[in-house]
């Protein structure tokens, strides 16, 4: 997550144009004290792991750039994998954070500032737990890395 | 059916568990549904024989018979040379291998594991009945989701019978349909379960089925355009959360990667325009993502603005993005077939080969009405109730209906994905008016209840209960509540003086659910009907009535195929238009030059120019193309009007398209702009080779009658065709629905064809003639 | 496949003949007119229709029979009753045996192998079904009377022409011409291409009626011009049979005769095979894989004396080809001489020249045909067709990801998500509790 974030502040940026720059920067800002502040090692994990496949993933297509794409499909499968990766684990972050808030709810008051969409998560995952979760992943990452073995062949 | 569900759930008859008996009867229910769906597909069978029909099931049994003689790696790898004769067809690299493999899987299972040595022929034939049991059990799931299991039920039996699905899944309608139905309901199902759970874990099963559902058809580019447009909506309204993240881009990523493994789609998931929209849904999804992770920590108001604005920037990126790598070459740009479906002309004057398929032509009004009956006006309704609740799975279902009433418009073809959420929406429709007008239990409680005491309503409720069976057995039975009424009519007033009856609300409920039970009546007599009479017909062998209405078969595809299997070489080359290319290929084990793949547009125009063009012209293109026997169909004798005359238009325009400046449509038509075949037809149609092929010979038949072509109802002239030079006349079928030619060889003598054979006819009479006239020469250098 | 059929049958009609040259001796009939070549009492020597049945006595059993006889079928049974026809003038257009002599019998005569050598004479008649023949192969002899004449070049007797060298259009038949004076028709001939004229009348030659000398020269009265005008052409039809006409029994060199009785110039295909050059021992695959390397090998035999012996090919411009085509011809190789081989692996004689072509297979799958299509005047025509499917690589053809330098990258990048997977997955479930525990807490 947090490399991902360097792309999307530029974007931000140019929106900026006719929208206060100090509300971009300061949400930025909050944003980023708040993700420190609620990081767990799970989570932070989960965030080495991402980042690390977003590097590969720019890597790749840098590469794929300066050399050009001969051996498409092996450039999918490497690509791919890291995509797929990075979204499979996406989801079992969101997911356990989203687990993790439950908890908090059920242990806490609730969380008055919560959004109506959150309490509608929070209801609709109560049955999946985070083992569960986390064996979809798995269960998911193993297609994912199956279908790529294959295609790279 | 739904008052026994929802208010016996607590119940106990005779010891069971009333919960235990509604899921038997959901079961005999299911029994019932696919019982009826299997056999309502088994007519053909019945009338005719298991047979495979029409012509595309005929390469896709041949190609299954490939698979089970030979290695799945042979399979995948497999050249045919024997179609499109001499360019071969990297069949293996070009087909959907989904059906082949499901029917190979099917009977190596049967054969090695269950010891049931069944005939490939039998598996092929009985594999679109199977799975349309298959389909109705899915129908009912996705309702299910949808509103709840009565409506899932009612689908199931809709889904199981309903003609527009029947119309490609009959038995013996071995095509890639028969499979790609029961998929794409599947493949629907676990989307809409995996957007309500958002577990990566249906995200996934929606991409394996998404996968399957790209190896069987080519339509899966419908789902693929459909999922992301549910999910743009959803982010569009604000629906967006971390469920809709997670299905969607698991599905994304996993079922794209894993569709680019079947050969025929290759790279196209990333390269073709028509995938491009799930494309740029998963990255607004990633970036919405993001968004929504700000957002939950900074929730002002600056921030939604700044998110909208980047959104709009990068949809416009985005499209800006799309046509300048079409513009570019790197992305393909959409394929003619979707172009005809935005514009209905377009196919007409671009590309007369896709405009030449009956199946491509608009749908006609009625056949929406032929092929879903009562559903189709339920439909609308059901649409109406899914904007009333519109969660999530009901957004889909409107989009889908949306598309999909438009695509059906635009080609009849797509009938067939309409037919599976006409169905969903019409039960959903069906079971809310049922749950409403069906609730005489509840009718007659809150009217007792309001009336009367805590205690009197505990009691009512108590003696409600002992009297449910029986009433839910009634409700259930036939809908039937007049009989059931008064009994409890009475009661009442027993329990309650000052309760108001409510005849007229219930007089009223029975008349509505009276009259849809007619209707539902009507609806299986009618899909019955039309089942039998128009979807059954294997269309290779036909059925006619004679004058004493005994039924006569005719045969003359068959008995013509399997003259070509024993009487040619076996590498003998047959040239026909590529309806038949299928058929020959599969039924007569010949190399064919054409087939219904219709791949390459020039080498079809190749076999028109072949057929249009007068005998010389002919000849050299048969010559090059190596072709052995010339195999036509012509219905002048029976009346059958699908032939080869009637096609030939077809025939001139694809070739027009190609050799403009030889072959002109014009010169077929008359002066007045007619399409003869009789003594007024032109000098260039009577020249072609297809009609001296289809005429040869044809008076003759008549003795010293008219010889009438029963089809187009024209006189055709003694001397329509006196000669036939290039090719010589091997087999003609019983009703002369087939005609065989055979192309001669080059003449020893190395004279032109055409005076070879006039020597030859003339020979003796000529040689009477005294003749010192010195003939007319080239210079010989 | 046709084609292959029709080489089945080349080869097996050569395989008769030559049967019949080496057991039976071949049988001719001579069909002529007594009133103007009496045959049956003896000939003379010195005549040129002496010396020709001398040389057909010589070479086989002879049949004589009159055009007037009642029986001249050609045919018995379906088969053709004599190998060899020999077709002399006649005073009359009609012949005895009108149902069974006719214009189609002698097509189907030649169709079925036999030969025809019909000479002409400017004084007789060609009966009408052998002028049909000719006519219809594309040889028009001049009608009755009509005779090549040359003011310019009148011949040594005073009446005819003098033909020589310059007549002659080169060919391997007939290499020397030299006749004082030429007294004879001439044809015209039609653009057949299996015709070929052997001689031509000199530049200021034509052909008219020779009694009517006062009557203009004009584009009806003469038959021929110049150049136009062929004394002697051969014919060879596809299934190889022979015909050849001559504008007078002068013209009948023994070469001449010879060719047409099929003793010379005769070729014959001993074998064709093909092969993978990765794999020699495997003949004849039904398969090949686009880009491979492909030896096509032939044998050809040349009929000398009765005997098979090599061909060798001595010219540039008759070299043997090979086309591999499908529709047009991607690839058109001259055949490389291999060397004298023996056709037969029992026998040790050499008889047979081996020609080869080693060539790769273009990079387009199809089903392509092996396109041996030698046809040169005078020889026997060497046709042979053989169709083979040209595959595309099969999915594990194709080079390897690891193969290829470029994709390194990527393979190692889908290893190290792999590896990165697996580590986290381990990590995940390690940190995991106490994660949970502390939440507990």
């Amino acid at each position: 997550m947090a490399k991902e974030k360097v792309p999307t502040v530029m974007k931000e940026k140019t929106g900026a144009a006719y929208n206060p720059l100090t509300d971009v920067t300061s949400a930025l800002k909050i944003t980023f004290n708040d993700y420190f502040h609620t990081l767990t090692p799970r989570l932070k994990l989960i965030d080495t792991f991402l980042a690390f496949l977003v590097a590969l993933g720019i890597l790749q297509f840098v590469y794929v750039v300066l050399i050009g794409n001969f051996p498409f499909n092996a450039f999918l499968g490497g690509f791919c994998s890291c995509v797929g990766q990075f979204v499979l684990t996406v989801s079992l972050r969101l997911h356990l954070k989203e687990s993790m808030l439950e908890e908090n709810n059920e242990s806490d008051t609730p969380d008055s500032k919560k959004s109506k969409s959150d309490e509608d998560n929070t209801i609709g995952l109560a049955n999946v737990g985070v083992e569960r979760t986390f064996a979809d992943f798995l269960f998911a990452s193993l297609i994912l890395h199956f279908i790529v073995y294959h295609f790279i062949n | 059916m739904a008052d026994s569900s929802t208010h016996s759930e607590r119940c106990r008859i005779a010891g069971i568990d009333v919960g235990a008996i509604a899921l038997l009867l959901k079961a005999v229910i299911f029994l019932c549904i696919i019982g009826a769906a299997v056999s309502s597909r088994l007519f053909s069978v019945i009338r005719f024989e298991s047979i495979i029909h029409e012509f595309d099931p005929w390469f896709n049994f041949r190609a299954t018979k490939y698979l089970v003689t030979h290695t799945f790696y042979e399979f995948l790898n497999w050249f045919d040379d024997r179609t499109w004769y001499p360019l071969g067809r990297v069949t293996g690299g070009t087909l959907y291998p989904g059906l082949m493999v499901t029917a190979g899987v099917i009977w190596h299972t049967l054969r090695d594991w269950l010891k049931l040595p069944v005939d490939i022929r039998n598996i092929c034939v009985m594999l679109a009945p199977a799975f349309s049991g298959l389909t109705a059990y899915f129908t009912y799931l996705l309702t299910t989701e949808m509103k709840d299991f009565s409506a899932g039920l009612l689908s199931a039996l809709f889904m199981g019978i309903a003609p527009g699905y029947i119309s490609r899944s009959v038995a013996g309608s071995y095509d890639n349909e028969a499979i790609a139905i029961t998929l794409l309901v599947a493949t629907f199902y676990y989307w809409i379960k995996a957007i309500k759970v958002g577990s990566i874990f249906f995200g996934t099963l929606t991409a394996l089925f998404y996968f399957y559902m790209v190896s069987s058809w080519g339509g899966y580019v419908f789902i693929t355009n459909i999922i992301p447009l549910h999910v743009f909506v959803l982010i569009l309204m604000g629906r967006y959360d971390i469920k809709i993240y997670t299905a969607y881009t698991t599905w994304y990523a996993l079922g794209t990667l894993a569709s680019m493994q079947i050969p025929f789609v290759g790279f196209l998931p990333i390269r073709s325009n028509d995938h491009m929209a799930a494309l740029g849904v998963f990255g607004l999804i990633q970036l919405v993502a993001f968004g929504d992770y700000i957002k939950a920590h900074v929730p002002s108001k600056q921030f939604k603005s700044v998110l909208t604005f980047s959104i709009v920037l990068l949809t416009l990126l985005g499209i800006g993005g799309l046509f300048g790598l079409t513009a570019l070459g790197l992305i393909a740009p959409w394929t003619g077939r979707f172009y005809s479906l935005w514009d209905t002309n377009y196919a007409k004057i671009h590309i007369p080969i896709i405009a030449s398929v009956s199946e491509h032509q608009p749908t006609a009004w009625p056949s929406f009405f032929f092929d879903t009956n009562m559903l189709i006006w339920l439909f609308p309704a059901g649409i109406y109730f899914c904007f009333q609740e519109l969660r999530n799975e009901h957004i889909f279902v409107i989009i889908y209906s949306v598309l999909c009433s438009y695509f059906a418009g635009v080609m009849v073809r797509l009938m067939l994905t309409l037919t599976p959420i006409v169905c969903v929406a019409a039960a959903v429709a069906l079971s809310k008016l049922f749950d409403v007008y069906l609730e005489v239990v509840d009718d007659i409680r809150i009217t007792t209840a309001t009336k009367t005491s805590s205690i009197e309503v505990s009691e009512s409720v108590a003696s409600d209960t002992t009297t449910s069976p029986k009433k839910a057995g009634a409700a259930n039975s036939k809908s039937s509540g007049p009989t059931a009424t008064p009994v409890s009519i009475k009661k009442q007033k027993k329990t309650t003086s000052t309760t108001q009856l409510p005849i007229f609300k219930l007089a009223s409920k029975a008349l509505v659910v009276i009259s849809f039970g007619f209707y539902l009546f009507y609806f299986v007599m009618h899909c019955t009907w039309v089942t039998s009479n128009a979807y059954s017909s294997p269309s290779v062998v036909l059925a006619s009535k004679g004058a004493d209405g005994s039924q006569n078969i005719i045969d003359d595809y068959r008995e013509a195929y399997y003259w070509l299997r024993m009487n040619t070489d076996e590498d003998a080359r047959v040239m026909s238009w590529w309806d038949y290319g299928y058929q020959i290929g599969g039924m007569a084990d010949r190399t064919t030059l054409v087939d219904n793949n219709t791949w390459n547009n020039t080498h079809i125009a190749t076999v028109g120019k072949a057929m249009c063009s007068s005998e010389e012209v002919s000849y050299e293109v048969l010559r090059q193309h190596d072709v052995d026997y010339v195999l036509i169909i012509f219905g002048g004798l029976l009346g059958f009007s699908g032939d080869d005359i009637n096609k030939f238009l077809w025939m001139i325009r694809i070739a027009e398209g190609i050799w403009p400046d030889e072959i002109k449509e014009r010169n077929f038509f008359t002066d007045k702009g007619e399409y003869k075949v009789d003594g007024d037809a032109t000098k260039t149609m009577k020249d072609s080779l297809l009609y001296k092929m289809s005429f040869y010979r044809f008076p003759e038949l008549y003795g010293g009658r008219e010889a009438i072509d029963r089809v187009r109802g024209q006189t055709i002239p003694k001397d329509a065709v006196p000669s036939l030079s290039v090719v010589e006349e091997v087999f003609t079928s019983e009703n002369w629905m087939v005609r065989i030619y055979k192309v001669k060889d080059l003449d020893n003598l190395g004279r032109d064809m055409l005076k070879a054979a006039d020597s030859d006819n003339k020979g003796p009479q000529l040689s009477k003639r005294r003749s010192a006239k010195k003939p007319a020469l080239d210079l010989r250098v | 496949m046709l084609k292959g059929i029709w080489n089945a049958f080349i080869a097996l009609f050569m395989i008769v003949t030559i049967a019949a040259a080496n057991i039976i001796p071949e049988s001719i009939l001579v069909l002529s007119d007594e009133k103007l070549n009496n045959l049956v009492n003896g000939t003379d020597p010195t005549n040129n229709v002496g010396r020709l049945i001398s040389q057909l006595t010589s070479k086989g059993e002879v049949t004589f029979k009159q055009y007037s006889d009642d029986n001249l079928e050609v045919f018995f049974g379906g088969d053709i009753k004599y190998d060899h026809l020999v077709l002399l003038p006649s005073s009359k257009k009609t012949v005895g045996d009108k149902a069974h002599f006719t214009a189609q019998s002698l097509k189907d005569f030649i169709n079925g192998g036999g030969n025809v050598l019909i000479v002409g004479d400017c004084d007789a008649q060609q009966p009408e079904p052998i002028k049909a023949l000719l006519n219809d192969i594309g040889i028009y002899p001049s009608p009755k009377g009509y005779q090549l004449l040359d003011h310019f070049n009148v011949g040594s007797e005073g009446s005819g022409i003098k033909l020589d060298n310059s007549n002659l259009i080169s060919n391997r038949i007939v290499d020397s011409l030299l006749i004082d004076s030429y007294k004879g028709g001439a044809a015209l001939i039609s653009g057949n291409e299996l015709l070929f004229p052997l001689v031509k009348g000199s530049k200021t030659s034509f052909t008219a009626d020779s009694k009517k000398a006062d009557v203009p020269l004009t584009q009806e009265s003469a038959w021929t011009f110049g150049n136009q005008g062929f004394a002697a052409v051969a014919f060879q039809a596809l299934n190889n049979a022979r015909i050849s006409w001559v504008g007078s029994s002068q013209l009948l060199s023994p070469q001449l005769v010879l060719w047409t009785l099929k003793d010379r110039d005769v070729l014959k295909l001993q074998f064709v095979t093909h092969s993978k050059e990765s794999a020699p021992e495997k003949v004849d695959p039904k398969i090949y894989r686009v880009t491979e390397q492909v030896l096509y090998t032939i044998g050809v035999s040349e009929l000398v004396d009765g005997k098979w012996v090599p061909f060798e090919v001595k010219n540039e411009e008759d070299k043997l080809q090979l086309s591999f085509k499908m529709l047009d011809p991607y690839q058109r190789i001259n055949m490389q001489p291999l060397g004298p081989v023996s056709s037969n692996e029992n026998d040790s004689r050499l008889d047979t020249y081996a020609y080869l072509a080693n060539f790769t297979v273009p990079d387009h799958h199809g089903v392509f045909t092996f396109e041996l299509d030698y046809k040169r005047p005078g020889l026997s025509y060497l046709m042979d067709n053989r169709l083979v499917t040209v595959r595309h690589l099969a999915n594990d053809e194709f080079k390897r990801s690891w193969e290829i330098t470029n994709a390194w990258l990527y393979v190692a990048c889908a290893g190290i998500v792999v590896v990165a997977w697996c580590l986290f997955v381990i990590n995940f479930i390690y940190i995991g509790k106490p994660n949970t525990s502390k939440k507990h807490q």
